[in-house]
């Protein structure tokens, strides 16, 4: 699993017998408490006409993330996922302070391949649940919020919606997170509209966003909307529950 | 040898039901990664506003450590606590004038330590708790109390110690005003009583100090300073009763300072988990709780 920014202050880990995640070091970590953040961007060969944009606005939401109020307490994990990566999934950079991540060394997105979704979804909750617990063990309290951008249905995937609703109901039964909201997000994906909304159902995510057709205008929405969430959500943290105010549209 | 240190503080349960504020506070500060301070101040609860004056005698213990850090004063000398004891009193009484308070709103307690890597003190002005944790596992505990629980405030110091001290002498106080007692907890949680002594009140009002020599920092994990809040957690038995259980062998010491690491917010993530763990069990602290600690890190 090739990484961008890796070094020795992080630690590899497994999820189940498929996935690998990583995240700080809890002995790097000095605030008492994080939302814990994925982004999984969809680099299947279908996004190759919007590539650029879509690496923007990742960028945009991540450098956004930077000016919120709560930007000391977001460890943010961003991947990619398409059937030509090994194992479908790739970090682009494991959990980490914002203020090691420079969202302008992101690589340029070489889209191809299938779309492996649900492994996508699963690799995102999968490693909330795993990381939260590595915290928790070290005293930390946190919350998290997954992000699922995608423009297709699942076609090359080896976990099925019900075990990522299984690491969903962990999450949400676990006292390792106070909180967990899942989001999918589907970007000129009108075509699959209907499929992207059964798997939110089955999978257990509490939300399904249709951002529209792809435009520079709704990219920058995009974005915000990813900002503003994870602001949201890390605002949150402590009251024992989720935010209440995550935007239904884009 | 370097430091690092943090604090944190909580309201009790009894200024929750009574709809009172927060009257301890505490704060820390590495000067350099070879100096660092750590202080608590537990206001008091028939004083006045004393969570400004707890607020404040933080900060003036904070400000008159960075004296003795500028200054470059052998820590370990004698002379040393007394001097962080009046340059304190000037800065609250300067305060307290221009800020036009009432000296009651600056009934509050002020323990602090001092370490850079030739050792260090803790100073107890009023009254609390201290652990020494040492990288053995054992935890040296020393706890201070006033006798008919009237503490010598440090704000008492210039113009009411002698009141204080006649007051004080009135309830039989005199020889016997101050009590120290101090413990040996091993690892296994075995406490045993090391000291037990009284300090009369012409020593008392200069407060109680606990020397740490340079041989002994180098055994030392983690040096912390509690208000005597840590000895009002209570446990809920039913009908509205609680029994308040014993810091020792109900292992809460063991409980704050079993830190998992040290990085940045290392006390308030300790505390948090520890308040969060008891509270499963219907136990919560009563008094408002403050904590600081100086973790000394070996560089070997």
């Amino acid at each position: 699993m090739p990484r961008l920014m890796s070094d020795d202050t992080m630690v590899q880990s497994s999820i189940g017998s498929n996935f690998q995640f990583s995240g700080t070091r809890t002995e790097h970590l000095g605030a008492s408490e994080y939302t814990l953040v994925n982004i999984g961007v969809d680099v299947t060969g279908s996004t190759h006409p919007f590539k650029d944009g879509l690496r923007d606005c990742l960028k945009a939401a991540v450098t956004s993330c930077k000016k919120s109020p709560r930007a000391d307490n977001l460890l943010i994990r961003v991947f990619l996922f398409s059937s030509s990566l090994h194992s479908g999934i790739e970090e682009v950079h494991g959990f980490k302070p914002l203020a090691d991540i420079d969202p302008e060394a992101y690589p340029e997105f070489s889209p191809s391949g299938g779309t492996p979704l649900f492994d996508a979804a699963y690799s995102a909750v999968g490693a909330t649940n795993a990381y939260a617990e590595q915290l928790y063990n070290d005293d930390f309290t946190c919350n998290g919020i997954n992000f699922i951008i995608t423009d297709g249905d699942d076609n090359s995937s080896t976990m099925s919606p019900a075990s990522i609703k299984r690491e969903v109901e962990k999450a949400l039964n676990s006292e390792h997170i106070e909180s967990i909201i899942n989001v999918l997000v589907g970007i000129n994906a009108a075509q699959c509209k209907t499929e992207l909304q059964r798997f939110q159902t089955e999978a257990g995510f509490d939300k399904y966003i249709d951002a529209g057709d792809v435009t520079p205008q709704k990219l920058a929405k995009l974005a915000d909307f990813v900002s503003q969430s994870i602001s949201s959500q890390s605002q949150s943290l402590g009251t024992g529950g989720a935010s209440q105010s995550i935007s239904a549209t884009i | 040898m370097e430091f690092s240190v943090d604090s944190h503080f909580v309201i009790g349960k009894n200024h929750l039901k009574q709809n009172k504020p927060c009257q301890d506070h505490a704060l820390s500060k590495s000067f350099d990664k070879g100096f660092a301070a750590v202080v608590i101040s537990d206001g008091c609860s028939s004083g006045g506003y004393t969570e400004i004056g707890s607020t404040i005698i933080t900060c003036a213990a904070l400000k008159a450590i960075g004296g003795v850090f500028k200054s470059n004063i052998d820590i370990s000398r004698s002379v040393v606590p007394q001097h962080v004891h009046d340059a304190v009193m000037v800065l609250v009484e300067d305060a307290q004038t221009l800020l036009g308070r009432n000296y009651r709103d600056f009934l509050a307690t002020c323990v602090y330590a001092i370490v850079n890597e030739d050792g260090g003190f803790i100073h107890m002005l009023g009254d609390g708790c201290a652990a020494i944790k040492y990288k053995n596992g054992d935890v040296s505990f020393i706890k201070t109390g006033w006798e008919n629980n009237m503490p010598f405030y440090p704000i008492y110091y210039n113009e009411k110690k002698n009141i204080f001290m006649q007051d004080h002498e009135k309830i039989g106080g005199g020889i016997k005003a101050l009590k120290v007692c101090e413990y040996l907890i091993d690892a296994n949680g075995e406490a045993n009583i090391e000291e037990d002594k009284f300090i009369s009140i012409n020593e008392a009002v200069n407060g109680y100090i606990i020397s740490i020599t340079k041989e002994q920092l180098r055994e030392i994990e983690a040096i912390c300073i509690f208000s005597d809040g840590l000895e009002d957690f209570r446990k809920l038995i039913g009908s509205g009763n609680a029994d308040k259980l014993d810091p020792i062998t109900d292992a809460l010491i063991r409980q704050f300072s079993s830190f998992k690491n040290f990085e940045g917010e290392f006390v308030k993530r300790r505390v948090g988990r520890a308040l969060s763990d008891l509270s499963k069990n219907q136990i919560d602290p009563y008094d408002d709780f403050s904590m600081a600690a100086i973790h000394v890190k070996q560089n070997n």
